[in-house]
């Protein structure tokens, strides 16, 4: 192999790595969860629930929101910067249908950089619920709810900038419960 | 001065009127035919006048038929519509039978004889028929096409609104659960003390 050849092989291994390091990067940076390997689960549960809206599903569901009508004013207002939601719930009749590999697939997508856990709680009688949040700079990228019990397993994963106070006021619109995350004043002291 | 001359041409002819006679004499009126000249010619008037009756009648009768094959066409376009079947019909061998049953040879060979003058006529009314047809059905495929992308549309739409709602409404549910319970847990409410745990 001569030097010419050489140096070419170096190019194309140099460009080879810097093509799967802005893959992996790119990958790593978003706040897409890979939730394909769930699915499985469908067939066991007794009722589940699979929601992808992606960023044109989005536009175009918030395309046909009222303009006029307060409540759908926030729902659009909410919506308007995300890139996306995916939600899959599965309801179970029996206990130990999913297994913690499940669970464990998942949370390895939010051991990468960017991914905060805000909260966890952990109780056997109750379930887990896990919330994390992606921060890119100043900017909430996303939003993932984990929560599992022993008969149900939820993941919710928001993509975008997620306004936990344009949030709270949907509480009790559509359905919507209370979510009560409005900052509280301090109780006086008597 | 004798002036004679100068009235009846009698007595001595003055050598100055004789000489303005000769001047003037080649002016004099001299009798010959009406000669028409070539370039002007008789009734050319009512030559224009009749090409443009000749033009006119042209005209007409290209109106004339342009309406009857329009309305041909209209009432072939109507029957196929009633019938939703091509109108080749008549020149099917069964129709012939049909028509030529209970009838004589003479008949039979009229029949036939009128099937083959329809084949004829056929291609003809049809093709006006066929155009015209084809213009209709285009611009109704394109409006119901237009009508099925809209709907289409809407449809998608409202399905992701829905989607939309359930979503956050699951989200919104499993938020205020992680509020109640990290509350439960922890004596300052959540938002406030947000930190890095993992």
């Amino acid at each position: 192999m001569n030097g010419r050849s050489q140096v070419l092989l170096k190019l194309a291994s140099l460009a080879l790595l810097l093509f799967f390091g802005a893959a992996i990067t790119a990958r790593a940076q978003t706040a897409r969860l890979e939730m394909g390997q769930l699915d499985r689960l469908g067939a066991k549960a007794s009722q589940s629930v699979d929601v992808s809206i992606d960023e044109r599903m989005m536009q175009l569901a918030a395309k046909f929101l009222s303009s006029k009508d307060p409540d759908e004013i926030k729902i659009k207002e909410v919506v308007a910067g995300l890139k996306g939601i995916y939600v899959k719930v599965f309801e179970f009749e029996r206990e130990g249908e999913y297994t913690q590999a499940d669970m464990a697939s998942i949370r390895s997508q939010l051991t990468n950089p960017g991914w905060t856990r805000l909260v966890n709680v952990i109780s056997k009688k109750d379930g887990s619920i896990e919330v994390y949040l992606m921060s890119n700079a100043a900017q909430i990228g996303g939003l993932v709810v984990l929560a599992s019990d022993p008969k149900e397993l939820v993941v919710v994963n928001i993509l975008g900038p997620v306004d936990l106070d344009k949030l709270s006021q949907l509480e009790g619109q559509f359905g919507i419960p209370e979510l009560e995350i409005e900052v509280r004043k301090p109780k006086q002291k008597n | 001065m004798n002036d004679d001359y100068l009235w009846d041409r009698t007595g001595k002819p003055d050598p100055e009127i004789q000489q303005l006679e000769e001047v003037l004499g080649t002016l004099r009126y001299q009798p010959r035919p009406l000669a028409i000249p070539a370039q002007v010619q008789s009734g050319k008037k009512q030559s224009h006048f009749s090409h443009f009756a000749i033009a006119a009648a042209i005209a007409v009768m290209v109106f004339g038929a342009g309406w009857w094959l329009l309305l041909t066409s209209r009432r072939a376009v109507d029957s196929a519509r009633v019938r939703q079947t091509p109108a080749a019909t008549a020149a099917d061998p069964a129709s012939v039978d049909s028509k030529a049953v209970g009838g004589s040879e003479h008949a039979v060979r009229s029949a036939i004889r009128s099937t083959e003058d329809d084949k004829i006529a056929q291609p003809r009314r049809s093709r006006a028929a066929q155009m015209l047809a084809g213009n209709v059905s285009r611009g109704r495929r394109q409006v119901v096409k237009r009508y099925e992308a809209i709907t289409s549309e809407r449809i998608e739409a409202e399905a992701a609104k829905e989607q939309l709602l359930l979503a956050l409404r699951v989200a919104s549910a499993k938020l205020s659960l992680a509020q109640k319970r990290t509350q439960g847990t922890y004596p300052a409410n959540m938002i406030r003390n947000q930190h890095k745990v993992g």
